[in-house]
Order: structure tokens, then sequence, then C-alpha cells
């Protein structure tokens, strides 16, 4: 079920009513609830892999209750690893298989023996990759004794698939949503006021900005040999933004949905294109992602201890393994490496923690250094994104190529699209940098910004966000995230 | 818990409004489509031609220039599906119906389900349903998921815009048309024209840019068989009543025709020329070889009001010949 979709625009109000009238009274009762709502709204894509979540929730359940009844080490490690292995091992599956394959085959041909790689017609279930994830964190938490395991089966099974971030994220810890199942929720108008302004929010990032750059985005990248150097640019800075608004407005509507429920979901995006540099960068975009990896795999590998060689070799395993999370593609490894390599020499020099706090906190304007280093990073990232929107290698340089020596600045004219359709999507991405701007210091851009006003302001504020949704409310597009 | 299920309330209420006045004003509003159809029910006694056929034949052939009476049914991105069923749904009440044009075009032969949002219209507008669509979404609110509301409020703007511009005049064309469509004009015999030439889509870019969107279509196409199908069942069911049936294709400008894909064309010719030999039929075709000039097009495509008039007398000439 897609969350801009009719469907859940049908499902939400139906579940919320459920939880906070019917089933309101109860715990268990209300966490049943959310369980079969979440089942519901995963099966509604394709009941069938349900049973991989359910088969997961198991595994880590049962891990969890024996981790915490033996003391035996060596057992305990056992333990953590079949739930690993397991885990890793359907997403290793369903995501990597095929990949893995062809790329064996390749290497063997190269080293002069041809070799017919097995392709598998695998269909990559939705959000594998988050609730995967999830689960793995809990196990991983209860075996380094930072939480009681659950005995609630149902607590935990709401949690592994709990329904606003299942599909997408956030990658929630289990030591902060599990324990969140286990308290009684009240309902609190503010939260909910709030919750349903990030939603709205969230929507118009996806259907107004994410999916509108998609249509031209989609076509430049097709048709790029076409296109002059300017249209090519224009096309990976569109393409920054319909990843941006795509996947932040999935994470914006899942904390908003969330907080509908009296849940507290963490920030997933904190304004990643103000950062002033690629450390900053990568401290705000994908957050929950970033210290997954940060507390999963960077620590645990020496974090920035020792040799500066095994520094290096720490940065670019993280973010080599964090590209290829994205997906089976050497597309995704190679803007990984690319991030690492924007990141390693801050890390030489020492200088990846100077921009802790936002851009020009507290002021309206950044100054020209500050500006030149936002604009430095965000050139940095949107060249990284040409190799993540990319079919594949070969289509990420020949359009690199294209985008030089076929320079020369013209105004864009795509088939199919209007010039009118290109001027007013560089409108709304301006209008839409300009608020994001002036609530970056929030947890969501709207967040503060209306607080100043009238309700007859900010009525007409959220009709004017509500109306753009719904003139472009037809161009829907999956969010592209789901695919991960 | 109450103040914030009334403040939703009190909220979404204006939404509400504008979703059901919407709705009102969708359901209520006049369109081709309900206009050729209310025309057909008209004159359901007099027909004795009908027009079939996609934008080509829908401004490209005038009936008022046959002897006899003809009708034109055709729409922008009509498909042989509809134009099957909108035939079969009206062909008991043709009492005095001879000859039915059905247009093959380059890329006819290729689509049954109509692009875009087309399928979604002729249910609006006919009733009619394609098997491959599904219409509750769209029955539930034509604005929200029908005709979505970006159409709907280009719909009312412009409908809004004529009223006012055409405010004086006795009758206009007082539903939605396409750009460059004369709005003075009365619909007669279902048929609506463009006025003038538009220049500016006599390039080589915009041909290339119409061949492309027609090779795509054509390349990616899994419909062929079925529109051969309901080609076999509108023809069967015309020729059971005694009907015949002509296919045709309507004048494309020659600079255009040279970028058509060859492979296309014999693939088409050949498919069509089989169809003739089974339905023991004519195929009349002026899409590549005809004289007409740039004046007589909109746009590389399709006729102008000029055009229309020169090719439906010759299509008229024609039948007469025929009849002989």
């Amino acid at each position: 079920m897609l969350f801009n979709s009719i469907e859940f625009a049908i499902f939400l109000p139906i579940v919320f009513v459920l939880y906070w009238f019917v089933t309101n009274k109860n715990l268990k009762l209300q966490n049943l609830l959310l369980l079969f709502a979440s089942y519901f709204f995963y099966g509604w894509w394709d009941w069938r892999f349900l049973s991989l979540i359910v088969f997961s929730s198991t595994i880590d359940y049962i891990v969890g209750l024996k981790l915490s009844s033996t003391t035996n080490e060596s057992k305990r490690k056992i333990l953590l690893l079949t739930s690993i292995f397991i885990n890793i091992g359907f997403l290793g599956f369903f995501k990597y298989f095929n990949f893995f394959s062809e790329s064996f085959a390749q290497a063997f041909t190269l080293l002069g023996q041809p070799f017919e790689a097995s392709r598998l017609n695998i269909i990559l279930p939705i959000g594998i990759s988050f609730y995967t994830f999830q689960t793995l964190s809990y196990s991983i938490d209860v075996y380094r004794r930072k939480m009681a395991p659950t005995k609630d089966i149902i607590a935990f099974f709401s949690f592994v698939s709990f329904f606003p971030q299942l599909v997408a994220g956030p990658i929630e810890r289990a030591t902060n949503l599990l324990p969140q199942f286990y308290k009684k929720r009240n309902f609190d108008y503010l939260n909910a006021v709030d919750g349903l302004k990030q939603i709205l929010w969230g929507l118009f990032k996806k259907v107004v900005i994410a999916d509108n750059c998609a249509i031209i985005v989609n076509d430049i990248f097709i048709n790029y040999a076409s296109y002059s150097g300017s249209t090519l640019i224009l096309g990976a800075i569109f393409f920054a933004f319909q990843i941006y608004g795509d996947f932040s407005g999935y994470s914006d509507i899942a904390i908003g949905t969330a907080r509908l429920f009296g849940f507290n979901l963490m920030q997933n995006f904190a304004f990643p294109y103000f950062s002033r540099d690629i450390a900053e960068f990568w401290r705000r975009w994908h957050i929950s992602l970033s210290t997954w990896f940060r507390d999963y795999l960077y620590i645990p590998l020496g974090g920035s201890r020792g040799s500066t060689n095994k520094k290096i070799r720490n940065i670019f395993i993280i973010f080599i393994v964090s590209g290829f999370w994205h997906g089976a593609n050497w597309t995704f490894i190679i803007w990984g490496a690319l991030n690492a390599l924007y990141f390693i020499p801050l890390l030489l020099l020492n200088r990846n923690r100077t921009n802790l706090n936002i851009a020009a906190e507290g002021k309206v304007l950044p100054t020209i250094k500050e500006t030149i280093n936002i604009l430095f990073t965000f050139g940095l990232t949107v060249f990284a994104w040409i190799f993540f929107r990319a079919d594949n290698v070969t289509h990420a340089l020949s359009f690199i190529k294209h985008l030089f020596i076929n320079f020369y600045i013209e105004i864009p004219n795509i088939s199919g699209i209007g010039k009118w359709h290109i001027f007013i999507t560089c409108i709304l991405i301006l209008i839409f940098t300009a608020i994001e701007w002036m609530g970056r210091e929030g947890k969501y851009a709207i967040e503060k910004y209306s607080r100043k006003w009238n309700r007859g302001q900010r009525w007409g504020f959220y009709y004017l966000i509500l109306l753009a949704i719904l003139i472009y409310c037809k161009n829907q597009q999956e969010f592209i995230y789901f695919q991960f | 818990m109450k103040l914030f299920f009334k403040k939703i309330l009190v909220f979404v209420f204006p939404l509400f409004l504008l979703v059901v006045g919407m709705g009102f004003y969708l359901r209520n509003m006049n369109s081709l489509y309900k206009e050729k159809l209310s025309g057909i029910i008209e004159h359901a006694n007099e027909i004795e031609i009908l027009i079939l056929g996609n934008s080509h034949a829908s401004y490209g052939v005038n009936p008022n220039y046959f002897t006899d009476y003809a009708f034109n049914i055709a729409h922008p991105g009509q498909s042989i599906y509809f134009d099957k069923e909108l035939t079969l749904q009206n062909l008991e009440s043709l009492k005095r119906l001879k000859y039915v044009f059905i247009s093959l075009d380059y890329h006819s032969l290729y689509f049954s389900s109509q692009r875009g949002e087309r399928n979604i219209w002729s249910y609006y507008g006919h009733g009619i349903k394609h098997p491959s669509e599904d219409y509750n979404k769209a029955d539930i609110s034509p604005f929200l998921l029908g005709y979505y509301p970006r159409v709907s409020f280009s719909f009312l703007r412009k409908d809004l815009l004529a009223k006012w511009k055409f405010r004086n005049h006795a009758q206009y064309l007082d539903f939605n048309t396409e750009v460059g469509v004369i709005k003075t004009d009365v619909l007669v015999k279902g048929f609506v024209s463009f006025s003038g030439t538009n220049t500016s889509d006599f390039k080589n870019n915009y041909y290339q840019e119409r061949m492309n969107g027609h090779d795509y279509l054509i390349n990616n196409s899994t419909e062929e068989e079925m529109v051969l199908n309901e080609l076999d069942e509108l023809i069967t069911k015309l020729h059971s009543k005694g009907i015949t049936a002509i296919f045709f294709s309507t004048p494309t400008f020659k600079d255009y025709n040279k970028i058509l894909e060859p492979d296309i064309i014999t693939h088409n010719n050949l498919v069509i020329e089989e169809l003739c030999k089974i339905y023991n039929m004519e195929f009349w075709d002026y899409s590549v070889k005809n004289d007409f000039i740039k004046e007589e097009f909109f746009n590389p495509d399709h006729l102008n009001k000029k055009g229309a008039e020169r090719f439906s007398k010759m299509l008229n000439s024609r039948l007469k010949l025929y009849n002989n």
C-alpha cells in the first residue's frame, strides 16, 4: 500500500479509530491491532511475502529468549550468528543472488574461463533491507546486553512489522521502538496535530517535488545522448531533489503516522542539502541507516581509532557496504566509494566534525563562506547521484562523458514534456528550498514555521500545500526506496 | 480527542465541499463524447453512414459533405475496441445504416486500451468500459480518481473562460476541445474541426517526436491480436446486418510520411490486405499517397477544416463510384 494512495487514505482513519476508540483500554489488543494492520498494509502489496516477515520475527524472538537464558559466551555467539546468518541469508538470496552469480560469471570470463551465470527470476520483497536491519538490531543489542529480550511476542512482532516504517524506514533501533510497545500510549492532541502536519509536508515532498522531478529525470537519463550538457546537469540536480523529496517525504509520512498512534520514531533526514561538508551531509542524510552502520559495523571495526590505513579502510568498508545495501548493482558500490573518497580528506585533516550545528543557525542567511561550502557539497553530492540513478556503470560513465563533450547551455527541450512544466518544476523547487531553509532548525521544515501565525494564515498555508498535492496527485510514482 | 476530531472535521469540510462540488460539475459537464452520443440517438433514423476512428478521422472527415446522411463518431485517441463498442451499442437503433468507415492508421492496429485517461473519459461519456481498466475508483469520485484534480480544474477554467469569451455568441462548442479547434462552429453530425495551420508543428523534430510516440506504442504493443479480434467481431456483426464496412485512412503530410517506419508500413499493409481478403472489403488508403498541401493540414497528421472538406468530398465521390 502506498502512502500516496487512496487505499492508504481509507486504511489510516479506520486503523486510527479502531486504535483509539475500540482497543484503547487494552494494550495487548492495541498492539494486536497494530500487528494485523501492519500485516494487512504489507500484504496489500503481496501477501506471500508476509511469511518472510513472520519467519524473520520468529527467529529473532526465539534467539532473543535463548540469548537471555544462557551465559555461555560461545553459545551466545552461535545464537547471534544464527540470527545474522538467517536474516542476511534471506536478504542475500532475494536481493543479491543474481548480482553475485553474474559478477562471478563475468570475472571467470575475464580470466579466460567462460562461465554461464545462473539467473533466478526472483521478486525482491519490498522493504526487506529495512526490516532485516531492524530485527537484526534487536538480536545484536540483546547479545550485547544493551537491552533485555522481550517475552511479549505480540509487542515484538508489532515492532518488526510496524506499518508506518515497515517498508522504507526509518530503520528503528529495538532500544528505542520496542519499549514503546510495552507502555500504554495516551492520545496527545499537539503530538497528533504535529503528526498530521508532518504527513502533509511529506506528501508535498513526494507528490509535488519528487514525482514532478521524476518525469523530467526519467526522460533525461534515458535519452541523455540527445541532450546538451546543461540539460544533463539539470537532470542530475532534479534527481537530487527527486530522491530527497521521495525518501525524506516517505520518512516524514512514516514519522507523522507513527505520532498519530503515540509513537516517536527517530528523525531520518535533517536538511542534508544545507550541509557544508560531506561529513555533515552524512550526519543529516538517511540518519537511521548511517547510525546503524556506525553502531553495528564501523565501531566494531575500530571506527576512527587506530592507524591511518585502518581508518581509511573502515571508511571505505562502511561507505561501500552502505552503497551495496541500496541495491545489487555496481553503480551503488561506486556511489558509496565516491562518498568515501569525498569523506577521507576530512577525516585525515580531522575536519569531519567541524560542522555539527545547522548552517547559519539563528540567522536568516548564510555567510558567503557557508554558501560556497553548501553549494560545493551539493555539487559533489549531485555528481555522486549520477551513479546512483544510472542503470549501470556504462550508463553513468556515458552520461558523464556526454555532460562534458556536449556542453553548451540551452533551454531544456525535452520530448513530451513542455518547457512550461520544467519552468514550473524549477519554481516549485525554489519555493520548496526556501521553505526548507526557513524551517531548517526544526525536525521537519514546517514544524515551527507557522507557530507565529493565526489560524487563518496557518490553515491557508496548509490548504495551499494540500491544493498543490491535489493538483499533482495524478503523477503517482512508487517510492524509490521501496526497491532497496 | 474530541477537539482533534472537531478541528479535523472543520478543516476537511471545505475540501469535502470542493470534492462534492467538482464531482457534481464533472458529472454534469458537457463533453464531445456526450454530444456525439446524443447526436447518434437523436438522428438514429436518418444515419446511413458512420465514420469511426481516432482524431485523424474525427477532424478529417466532415459528414456534411456526404450525399447520404453521415455521422462522425470518431474521437481523439479512440481505439478499435471503442469504435466497435460504440457502434454495436447503437446498431439496433440505426435502422438505415448502410456503410461504416473504419479508420486504420499507422498505429491503429496496435492499441485496444486507449492511452492516457481516455478509457475513463470514454466511460464517462459513453458508458463503455475497457476490460483492462478498473472503473471502481472512477465511479467513486470523478474529481479525485477519474479526471483527477489537475484535469478537472483545467476543464473548469477552460469552461469559465469560454463562457466569458463567447458570451455574445449565440452558439459555440460548450465543451472542452483540443487547442486549435474552432470553438465558434456548431457541432453538426458529430463534426468539429481545426482552424488554419499550426506552422510550428511542421518541423523535423516535431515529426520525429510524434513518430517516437507511435513507434514506442507499436514496438511495445501486446494488443495487436486483441485488435484483430475486435475488428472481426465488428465486421462480422455489420455484415450480418447487411452493412458494408470500408477501411480507410486519412491523408498525412508528405514530409511527415518520409519518416514513417517502412517495416511498420509493410506489416500494416500485409495485415490490412489479409483482412480485406477475409472480409471481402476495400481499403481506401490516403495516408501516404495524397496531394494535400500544408495549408490543408492543422498539423502533419491532422487535416484542418479546409482539408477535411476536400477529403470528405473525395470519400463521397469514391463511395458513389463504389455503389455503381
